[in-house]
């Protein structure tokens, strides 16, 4: 089997797939909207209007206005990228390190094996806000601190996934015969491995993603994460809460447009899921 | 049972290294730039802040092990971190167990339903349900339920938290909102996958046998798929801990909860990082023991491994 | 009340079958695609026969005999003239009917016997399921459920019933649970029981052992079998007429040792070649070149006309149907055109 023709099979499903596609749709539109917003409103991020403080939402403020008279949905376009860039550098450098970890533990075994996979373990047990919180101590709040958090946070996700697919690909013939032809150990995890084991690892990377703008959004909520004025979706909400009871829309209006975002990258996480899955459990029987 | 304990150990020791490791001096972090440098002279003396990062940990772990954490720095009053834990770590397990068993609930439920109406209505309205469940962040979802429930209708406070101590059915009334907000995404990640387990345990061959036998279809539901597919069901749950555990720490916030939780954010901010370092033990013990007994229960659920 | 199944059996007539089955088709809904996976099968049982059902995996036999106990799978469609089994037409009957016809009137034996058992209850609690089941319908009340396992697994050759009955499945053997199925098969004493390679995942010894239980079981309770096999040496030791599955349509039947002499279908002739040859211990098998056609693949004519050695032009030109051979034998092959 080409591990090439396979994954060309999968895109196939995956893009057919309605799930996929509906999650296609929302991102796709949401990123439009982004840059529609950026272009055409008449507000910057930043910029304060003491003359109309909380408005209701209306044709002018779709969202409102904040405690500040600043434009919500300005500020939520704004705030999306910051959050997505965010939670982004996060699981890519969560995703590299826990794989790399994960495929060498997977592809050597042993000593070296159990002694990571206890480590990862114990990383797995610690809840993902105390993980976040001690390393935010360590690191200064701001964006790049909440990063490196997500980040430590994925780390254990991607390892014992990427060890439980490569224990499972080391055996396969392909991998038997280049090890045979005397192919070194790195060739073999790049070339051989990581082809037939990149999708499930992008199916993690999808999920995380949306669970990295919450776990964003829940630091910089509670104040230890984003400092403002950086507009990060997570700093809005906490904005937003201080006059939940008289402006109610903009910690609601906010919240949404975060659920959205998140929605539309669990829906593309289950469609290559679903892609995948046949795939999966062809190669796992 | 030793791997867990060791873990601990490891896992203490690491929290312990990783906030000792933070750059600035934690005399001055809590007594202030404007602290004589005698006083801090003291201050260091009297936490063995000048000891070397071994012997610290290794007379913290000592105490540790008897109940003693060390004192708050933070507090006026010198608490010790013990004290401070002991008083709110009923409330956050109080919350936590609520939001698990109204996690497990909805999503039994939801789960059930979906797989055994596979492809119908009920199915698709569930599994949506659930997808939509999981994209929302859960301290949001707090703030909603307040909005609606405590707001709008007035059935619940929409702050504060009354102990269990004090009286149990005024913690479940105000504790529902919380343990909701918690559970809610939880359940849509839980019910997703019981569905899955339920349809791939359908096709199973004793099922089929089982209809074979003549037995009814709420009896092989009962007896043949739900039971067989606890096992990966009560697995997922453990799998969850961290989640349900960090959702915790951040619905205490925003419902007032005084719970370990809101200890750590609050002695964060302060930058009392002996409390931060104790709340983060309790928090990494817990989930320890949450996988300690879901691997009991798994052991006990399963025949191939108890026998 | 086994004798009066016996008694039946002896009283040989049309009234007498206690499956009909005519005109059954199966249809397979795979991704949007309708897949014929059973063609028209038409299968009568008298009481007390063994019915051998012979064809290679992908044949639809396993379908056919989950039909006869309306448990196709939920995305298959059954369609037929007739489906009865003692009088109740399964085609009509409704869910809870249904219900209290499986067990009671027919039973399945299923190839894996490991993974019929629900592996978190003992084999004790399967028994009692199944005692109580069948009382309750019966005599009211679950008594002594104990006492009648204990005798049903005794007359399976099951010795040290108590040791079984407190066991988890995972802890016997294969061919203990699959007689330890047959036991509680046999407490529902029904009419018609369908044994689909209940042998096959066995060792060689136990396959024998189990097979002799087949023929006690036929002596002493007096069911109709339809016993689905491939391999037509089992098929030869247990069954009193054949028929033989090819690609979803029934090629040939007749009586057992009418079909091993003189077998008609070019397929059947070369199960038996290959069967013999296996029993000989030739070295190189004969074998039948080719494969069955794709589920999907539209067909014309004889399903097996690309295998077969006396193909005619004919045979790819239109459906063929079963032609009457000898006293009670049909076929579907051209070759026999006008018996």
């Amino acid at each position: 089997m080409t591990p090439g023709r396979a994954t060309g099979g999968m895109w196939y499903t995956f893009l057919t797939n309605r799930v996929a596609q509906a999650g296609g749709t929302i991102i796709v539109s949401t990123l439009m909207a982004i840059l529609l917003v950026r272009l055409l409103s008449p507000y910057g991020p930043n910029e304060k209007d003491y003359m109309s403080i909380l408005h209701m939402p209306s044709l002018a403020h779709p969202f409102g206005t904040d405690s500040f008279g600043q434009d919500v949905l300005t500020r939520v376009v704004y705030g999306a990228q910051v959050s997505l860039i965010i939670s982004f550098g996060g699981l890519i450098l969560g995703g590299l390190v826990g794989s790399v970890i994960g495929m060498a533990s997977g592809f050597w075994g042993g000593v070296l094996d159990a002694i990571t996979m206890r480590f990862i373990d114990l990383l797995y047990s610690f809840p993902t806000y105390v993980l976040a919180l001690c390393l935010m101590l360590l690191l200064g709040y701001g964006s790049r601190s909440v990063s490196l958090a997500i980040a430590l946070v994925y780390v254990p996700n991607f390892a014992r996934l990427a060890r439980s697919m490569t224990a499972a690909t080391r055996t396969e013939n392909y991998v038997t015969a280049a090890r045979l032809m005397g192919q070194s150990p790195t060739r073999i995890l790049l070339r051989e491995i990581l082809p037939n084991i990149a999708a499930p690892l992008l199916v993690q990377f999808s999920a995380g993603l949306g669970f990295g703008i919450i776990l964003e959004a829940g630091l910089s909520f509670v104040g230890l994460g984003v400092q403002p004025p950086t507009p990060s979706l997570g700093v809005m909400m906490a904005d937003g809460k201080d006059y939940f009871q008289k402006a109610p829309w903009v910690l609601t209006l906010t919240g949404v447009s975060v659920a959205w975002i998140i929605l539309g990258l669990n829906l593309l996480g289950d469609g290559l899921r679903d892609a995948l899955d046949p795939q999966l459990r062809r190669r796992l029987s | 049972m030793i791997g867990s304990f060791a873990m601990l150990v490891v896992g203490a020791a690491v929290v312990f290294l990783l906030l000792h490791a933070i750059p600035g001096d934690a005399a001055i972090a809590a007594l202030g730039d404007s602290a004589s440098p005698d006083v801090i002279a003291a201050f260091r003396a009297q936490h063995h802040l000048n000891d070397p990062l071994a012997v610290q940990f290794w007379s913290w772990a000592q105490a540790a092990l008897t109940g003693d954490l060390g004192q708050s720095i933070s507090l006026a009053g010198g608490f010790s971190t013990a004290a401070l834990i002991a008083g709110s770590l009923p409330n956050t397990l109080f919350v936590g167990a609520y939001a698990l068993i109204l996690a497990i609930a909805i999503s039994l439920a939801g789960g059930s339903i979906a797989a055994s109406r596979h492809g119908r209505i009920e199915d698709v309205l569930a599994t949506s349900g659930a997808i939509v469940t999981i994209s929302l962040p859960d301290f949001w979802l707090g703030y909603v339920l307040v909005l609606v429930f405590s707001l709008g209708f007035g059935w619940f406070p929409a702050y504060g938290f009354t102990r269990p101590g004090d009286s149990l059915a005024g913690a479940f009334h105000s504790g529902f909102l919380p343990a909701l907000a918690i559970a809610v995404p939880m359940a849509g990640i839980l019910s997703r996958m019981l569905r899955a387990t339920l349809l791939d345990t359908f096709r199973r061959a004793y099922v089929v046998s089982a209809h074979a036998m003549g037995f009814g279809r709420f009896f092989i539901f009962w007896h043949y798929v739900l039971r067989n597919a606890l096992i990966p069901y009560v697995t997922a749950i453990g799998l969850q801990a961290r989640y349900l555990l960090g959702g915790v720490v951040v619905i205490e916030r925003v419902f007032g909860v005084p719970g370990v939780g809101s200890v750590m954010v609050d002695a964060a901010f302060a930058r009392d990082y002996g409390v931060v370092q104790g709340c983060a033990v309790v928090f990494l013990l817990i989930v320890i023991a949450t996988n300690l007994l879901v691997d009991t229960i798994c052991r006990l659920l399963d025949p191939r491994r108890t026998a | 009340m086994s004798n009066q199944t016996l008694s039946i059996a002896g009283s040989a007539g049309p009234s007498a079958n206690v499956l009909q089955v005519d005109g059954l088709d199966l249809f397979l809904d795979a991704k949007g695609r309708r897949l014929h996976v059973v063609r028209s099968v038409d299968l009568d049982l008298r009481a007390s026969e063994v019915l051998g059902l012979i064809g290679e995996s992908g044949s639809g036999k396993t379908l056919t005999g989950l039909s006869l106990l309306r448990l196709e799978p939920e995305h298959a469609e059954i369609t037929a003239r007739i489906l009865r089994i003692d009088g109740a037409n399964l085609l009509a009957a409704t869910r809870a009917e249904l219900r209290r016809l499986r067990g009671r009137k027919v039973a399945m034996i299923f190839q894996d016997p490991v993974g019929a058992f629900n592996p978190a209850k003992r084999i004790g609690w399967h028994a009692r399921q199944v005692i109580s089941l069948r009382s309750r319908r019966t005599h009211g009340r679950a008594t002594g459920w104990r006492a009648a396992a204990l005798e049903l697994l005794a007359e399976m050759d099951i010795p040290d019933g108590q040791r079984v009955l407190a066991s988890f499945p995972h802890q016997l053997s294969g061919g203990m649970l699959q007689r330890v199925l047959i036991a509680l098969v046999l407490a529902g004493e029904p009419q018609v029981i369908i044994a689909d390679e209940p042998t096959t995942n066995l060792d060689n010894i136990v396959e024998q052992q189990i097979l002799r239980l087949f023929r006690k079981m036929k002596r002493n309770h007096g069911a109709a079998f339809i016993f689905i096999t491939h391999d037509m040496t089992v098929a030869a030791a247990v069954s009193d007429r054949i028929a033989v599955m090819y690609a979803g349509e029934i090629v040939e039947t007749g009586p057992t040792r009418e079909v091993f002499e003189s077998p008609r279908h070019p397929y059947t002739a070369g199960l038996i070649r290959t069967a013999r040859a296996l029993q000989a211990g030739v070295r190189r098998l004969p074998e039948i070149a080719g494969e069955p056609p794709g589920l999907a693949t539209p067909r014309t004519g004889c399903a097996f006309a690309r295998r077969c050695p006396e193909r005619m032009s004919e045979c790819d030109m239109g459906p063929i149907a079963l032609a009457r051979v000898g006293a009670t034998g049909q076929v579907r092959c051209l070759l026999y055109r006008g018996g």
